[in-house]
């Protein structure tokens, strides 16, 4: 099922890669954010390899626009690498670019947080 | 932190959408979002047309949404990320009047924000808020918040980076309200988008109305199957106490046909006498057949707790109660929350009586917490004693038992009631009658608890 929501997670020095795959919507945000929350306690930043969604809705981006604040208040950071057009086409209409930094890839968006 | 501004940090409110060059917008699949990049005033247009397209679409999904949960702390999730998402900002807050006459509001949820600051906006904001809701239903924007009594609350909000209020109403009666931080990057908010969120709010006051309801219903609906069990339980009492009293009468009664038969044939009385000594022998005896038969069903029932141990998956069961549960604890505006290890292996147990305890120690923390707590039912594996065991807690992050108490905690229910039997009102059970049934099952039930700090009760049970 192509569809189907899913979170991968690799552990990557000072950051936590999670690569999230399906429908990011109403049912997915809660959890998006609860395995976000538990990278946020372990005080690491967070790289969100969107590329494998297929669909955002309005909610999906109400998650990941909380999980951005949540780590900026804890002095920690959130990158979202290569998304795909689902997910670009909502940040650009409401130019969200800069609370929601966009990188090429995995390894582009970790280099950024490093540097 | 990095010298170049900090993108979340409120900006001035803008009149107007950002110019060119605007970044292109590409078609998603299911979401069509229409705008092409045209950096020219049609483009602009497009680009307001698509922004419009976006809010519709979120106004179509949060009327789909709003069936997904039945559960409070669910439905103000589902809000708060829809509306960030319609309106692209990144802090938002819901709370709701609290149904048992207490002034503050109680916070369900926060996004962006950290929770205890949110609750403090909650109570120095909620009781202004709600005397303005009531007398004028309509969104405030914290700028407006000039009037001496409101001055703290509009303070607060500026410094959380909160601009709006608004209420959530149905059929005229104000059930809670949000706190909504800025738009991020789409300009300030508008006629449109307050229109917008007007509307979601509209359908949001009829989904939390609706919710409450249908959590009354469900609690009632288990409040009435307790009522029922408590009854069954009176009749097993019931029969006990007939079974002691049966004792009572079939000793003596058995001395009196004893005696009777002993004056019949030894004492040869006259024949009158003869016949009503016969006839009391002869009732005696029917006295004692039907005393004994019941005597035989009293004790058929009076065997105390019985238990029906089984080497069975934990969680489910677990799960089920938790899903019962959760309409009524929600209803009574604390969060209840289910959190189970995967790959538990079975456990030995008897499902009704894990139920009671498992029952005894949420009641407990429902009756000890104030509204807005969090109440959890954890399963886990935990490693004692060599052994291994299945570990169910249950805590809470209430006020938390006093030192004093914590020796007392599992007697002093059988000292308040005198026995080992059931605790007057819910599922009935103290935590002392809870203590017997674990230890009855092999297990412990031990609590844990800090002043301020919540508490925690463990129940463990060996795995098969």
């Amino acid at each position: 099922m192509p569809d189907s929501f899913g979170i991968q997670e690799e552990t990557r020095g000072r950051a936590v890669l999670l690569r999230v795959r399906g429908r990011l919507d109403a049912r997915s945000a809660t959890h998006l954010l609860e395995v976000g929350s538990r990278v946020r306690a372990r005080n690491l930043n967070l790289v969100l390899d969107l590329s494998g969604i297929t669909f955002m809705a309005s909610s999906g981006l109400g998650s990941l626009l909380s999980l951005a604040e949540e780590f900026r208040q804890g002095d920690t950071r959130v990158r979202i690498a290569s998304p795909s057009a689902a997910v670009t086409s909502v940040i650009h209409l409401l130019n969200l670019e800069p609370f929601l930094p966009i990188d090429g890839s995995e390894e582009e968006a970790l280099h950024a947080l490093d540097s | 932190m990095p010298s170049t501004p900090d993108p979340f940090v409120p900006r001035p409110t803008e009149t107007s959408l950002p110019e060119a060059p605007e970044p292109p917008v590409t078609a998603a699949p299911g979401r069509p979002v229409t705008a092409p990049p045209e950096p020219d005033a049609t483009g602009h247009a497009l680009r307001l047309v698509a922004r419009r397209e976006h809010e519709l679409l979120a106004l179509s999904e949060l009327s789909q949404e709003l069936t997904i949960s039945l559960d409070l702390y669910g439905v103000a999730d589902l809000v708060l990320f829809n509306l960030m998402g319609q309106l692209g900002t990144a802090r938002a807050a819901l709370w709701l009047i609290s149904e048992h006459g207490r002034s503050a509001p109680v916070l369900l949820r926060s996004h962006g924000m950290d929770r205890r600051t949110a609750a403090a906006l909650g109570s120095v904001c909620g009781g202004w808020l709600l005397e303005r809701f009531t007398r004028e239903p309509r969104i405030v924007p914290a700028g407006e918040m000039t009037d001496e009594p409101a001055r703290a609350a509009a303070l607060l909000a500026r410094r959380e980076s909160i601009e709006l209020f608004a209420p959530i109403l149905t059929r005229g009666e104000v059930l809670g309200f949000l706190a909504i931080g800025p738009r991020l990057g789409a300009g300030s908010y508008g006629p449109v988008e307050l229109q917008g969120l007007q509307t979601s709010l509209g359908m949001v006051g009829v989904a939390l109305h609706n919710t409450k309801l249908y959590n009354r219903l469900l609690e009632n609906n288990r409040q009435l199957r307790l009522a029922n069990e408590n009854l069954m339980e009176l009749d097993r009492l019931k029969s006990e106490f007939l079974s002691n009293v049966n004792h009572e009468l079939r000793t003596p009664l058995t001395v009196v046909i004893a005696s009777l038969q002993i004056v019949i044939e030894t004492e040869k009385p006259a024949p009158e006498s003869a016949e009503f000594l016969n006839a009391a022998l002869g009732e005696a005896q029917n006295l004692k057949g039907a005393l004994e038969k019941l005597l035989d069903f009293s004790e058929l029932r009076r065997n105390g707790i019985e238990l029906h141990l089984e080497s069975a998956d934990v969680i489910e069961p677990l799960r089920r109660y938790y899903e019962e549960r959760l309409p009524g604890v929600t209803q009574g505006l604390r969060e209840l929350a289910f959190l189970a290890e995967p790959d538990l292996p079975p456990v030995r147990f008897d499902r009704q009586r894990l139920l009671q305890i498992v029952d005894a120690l949420v009641d407990n923390a429902v009756k000890f917490t104030p509204e807005g707590s969090r109440i959890g039912i954890e399963v886990s594996r935990a490693e004692r004693g060599g052994r291994s065991w299945a570990r169910i807690t249950v805590k809470d992050d209430g006020p938390g038992i006093a030192p004093d108490h914590m020796s007392t905690l599992f007697e002093s229910f059988s000292q308040v009631d005198g026995s080992a039997t059931r605790r007057v009102g819910g599922m009935g059970l103290g935590l002392a009658m809870a203590k017997q049934l674990a230890e009855r099952m092999d297990g412990t039930l031990t609590a844990a608890s800090r002043a301020g700090a919540g508490s925690a009760f463990s129940l463990d049970l060996p795995l098969a």
